[in-house]
């Protein structure tokens, strides 16, 4: 082995060494919460902290399931997401059939209304959303917490993009088949674009998840609750809680890690299409 | 017969010209509803006198405005809003620049680190906040132990903001990271090769190299970062409630207090309407940027 190549196999295996441990300090806060998760009341508040918990200690997770309604909070995060992210699947794969397959009046128009919804900040609308909301009775209602969120610009813009790749002359050998233009739709257009549905689904899912101000505002029922909201009410006041508190973060940390890793590529996807230039 | 035919031909095209509109229906309804209309709503209420209960009394101009810049807490707001932008936004860029440097070439360990330095993107606010709130406990937190620091983060009106800034950092470092590694690996291999002949050092082969050629995910990670930061207030809600002594009370906080804990409606659409405007001012300020500064490949 020549020395050059020695002195690259080297610096190779530092600036591995140094990823590695750069991506320990970015993930520490989460493995702390972890550790935290299973440690007794006595080692939590011992001084100077301990950082490892002595044995497995899962009444944390016990008190957590006990003291909150934590599963049917995670229950009803689960609904309106999936519910959410299927709406928007139809909302927006029917704007942009639209956008991409027809010639109409007033479509670029139309176009620039659905995207100017990017500039206007969601949460500063949040007021009146609240009144228009409530005033239709759905305070504390699932279609309440799911309304804002059935249609989403970028899903529009990201549909009707792969939509555009795909060839009119599909379209038109369809139509002289008898196929009218629905049936193209539901029975042609959507199963061959399924890698974008999915995309959508996933990235929109991910987002409604995470919903935090708007299910504040519109739940008052402790049962209502989605899982953004109820977990913060896992804040107890004493210190020696705060297991709990850590092991409730965890049950909601966990089914989230494991969509994002399996499901990554999908998520960044979805996000990244908003950055290339249509 | 040539009638009838033409009137089936004429009622088909008259269905067919229809067709389109249908298809934008629901997508349009729901952004008008929830979107445009609360808008230009919000935007009028906040020229009335708004009772508790949400009902407009009277016209009363821009006085909704006077009493707002009249106020401290929200002129302490909106300065509090602009150091959380100047700080989390150039930040969590640089850093997730530096990491998508470190992880450009593909090596052995990349998917292990990779997943690390993206990881901060699964964990939602909320638990972000939760996890912060117990890592920076005075008492019993690794934060200050590790650091051999004795701050009360979220209670000393001093530090309080700075912790806020912290977590907007972490929260936000995943996802940049993630779009600016795409960047950095599409740039050309043969630049970097020539960069490499003519003896370029590391520095200036980021700066007359890397930052130019991915300009455009910088840009737009500009953008959508500073929407973002501008309109925080999920940490600040779940943390301090924009304590203690006002020290972390953001625009869309005092909004969110003044509407739904004070039931001061016409402070708050005034305070949305600032939003708006700060929102707009940023997203064409970022686009005369964008005019100097960003190269399409």
């Amino acid at each position: 082995m020549t020395p050059w190549n020695n002195k690259k196999r080297v610096s190779n295996l530092l600036i591995q060494i140094c990823c590695v441990m750069a991506g320990c300090v970015i993930i520490c806060p989460v493995l702390y919460c972890i550790s935290m998760a299973f440690m007794r009341p006595s080692e939590i508040i011992s001084s100077p902290p301990t950082l490892i918990p002595g044995s497995l200690y899962l009444e944390n997770f016990y008190i957590a399931l006990q003291r909150t309604q934590i599963m049917r909070f995670i229950g009803n995060s689960l609904l309106v997401s999936v519910i959410c992210s299927l709406v928007r699947i139809v909302t927006a794969s029917l704007a942009g059939y639209s956008f991409a397959f027809f010639d109409f009046r007033g479509k670029k128009f139309l176009f620039y209304i659905v995207l100017g919804t990017m500039l206007i900040p969601a949460d500063a609308t949040i007021i009146t959303n609240y009144f228009t909301v409530s005033h239709m009775g759905l305070v504390d209602n699932y279609l309440g917490i799911m309304i804002l969120y059935f249609v989403s610009a970028m899903n529009v813009f990201l549909i009707r993009q792969y939509f555009m790749s795909i060839s009119k002359e599909l379209k038109d050998a369809a139509e002289i088949d008898g196929c009218g233009s629905f049936r193209f739709y539901t029975q042609v257009l959507l199963p061959v674009s399924q890698p974008v549905l999915v995309t959508v689904f996933i990235s929109s899912f991910v987002s409604t998840w995470n919903m935090y101000l708007w299910p504040l505002l519109i739940t008052n029922k402790g049962e209502m609750r989605t899982v953004q909201v109820g977990i913060t009410m896992l804040n107890f006041a004493e210190e020696a809680s705060y297991g709990a508190t850590m092991a409730g973060a965890v049950i909601v940390l966990v089914p989230s890690l494991l969509v994002f890793l399996i499901f990554q590529k999908h998520i960044v996807r979805g996000m990244t299409s908003g950055s290339v230039k249509g | 017969m040539v009638n009838a035919k033409k009137k089936i031909s004429s009622r088909y095209g008259f269905g067919k010209k229809r067709e389109p509109y249908m298809y934008l229906l629901p997508a349009l309804i729901l952004i008008i509803t929830f979107t445009y209309f609360p808008f230009f709503k919000t935007i009028i209420m906040s020229t009335f006198l708004v009772n508790a209960s949400g009902t407009a009394i009277e016209f009363v101009g821009l006085e909704n405005y006077q009493n707002l810049f009249k106020d401290t807490v929200f002129l302490k707001s909106i300065g509090n809003t602009f150091k959380y932008v100047i700080c989390v936004v150039p930040a969590t860029i640089a850093i997730g620049f530096s990491l998508a440097l470190m992880a450009n070439r593909k090596r052995k360990f990349s998917r292990l680190y990779e997943t690390m330095f993206s990881l901060p993107m699964a964990i939602s606010m909320s638990v972000t906040a939760l996890i912060f709130q117990l890592l920076l406990n005075p008492n019993i937190g690794a934060f200050n132990y590790i650091f051999h620091t004795n701050i009360r983060w979220l209670t000393d009106p001093k530090y309080a903001l700075t912790a806020i800034i912290m977590i907007g950092i972490w929260m936000g470092v995943g996802m940049d990271f993630m779009f600016l590694l795409s960047a950095v690996r599409a740039v050309p291999e043969e630049l970097l090769e020539c960069a490499d002949v003519e003896g370029v050092g590391a520095i200036r082969k980021i700066t007359s190299i890397y930052i130019p050629m991915t300009s455009p995910t910088l840009f737009f990670l500009l953008c959508t970062n500073l929407a973002n930061a501008m309109m925080m207030s999920g940490p600040v809600i779940v943390l301090t409630m924009g304590g203690p002594n006002n020290s972390t009370s953001t625009i869309i906080y005092y909004m969110y207090n003044k509407a739904f804990r004070i039931y001061n409606y016409g402070s708050a659409y005034a305070a949305a309407v600032v939003g708006f405007v700060i929102a707009f001012a940023l997203i064409i300020l970022s686009f005369r940027f964008e005019e100097r500064g960003v190269h399409y490949a």
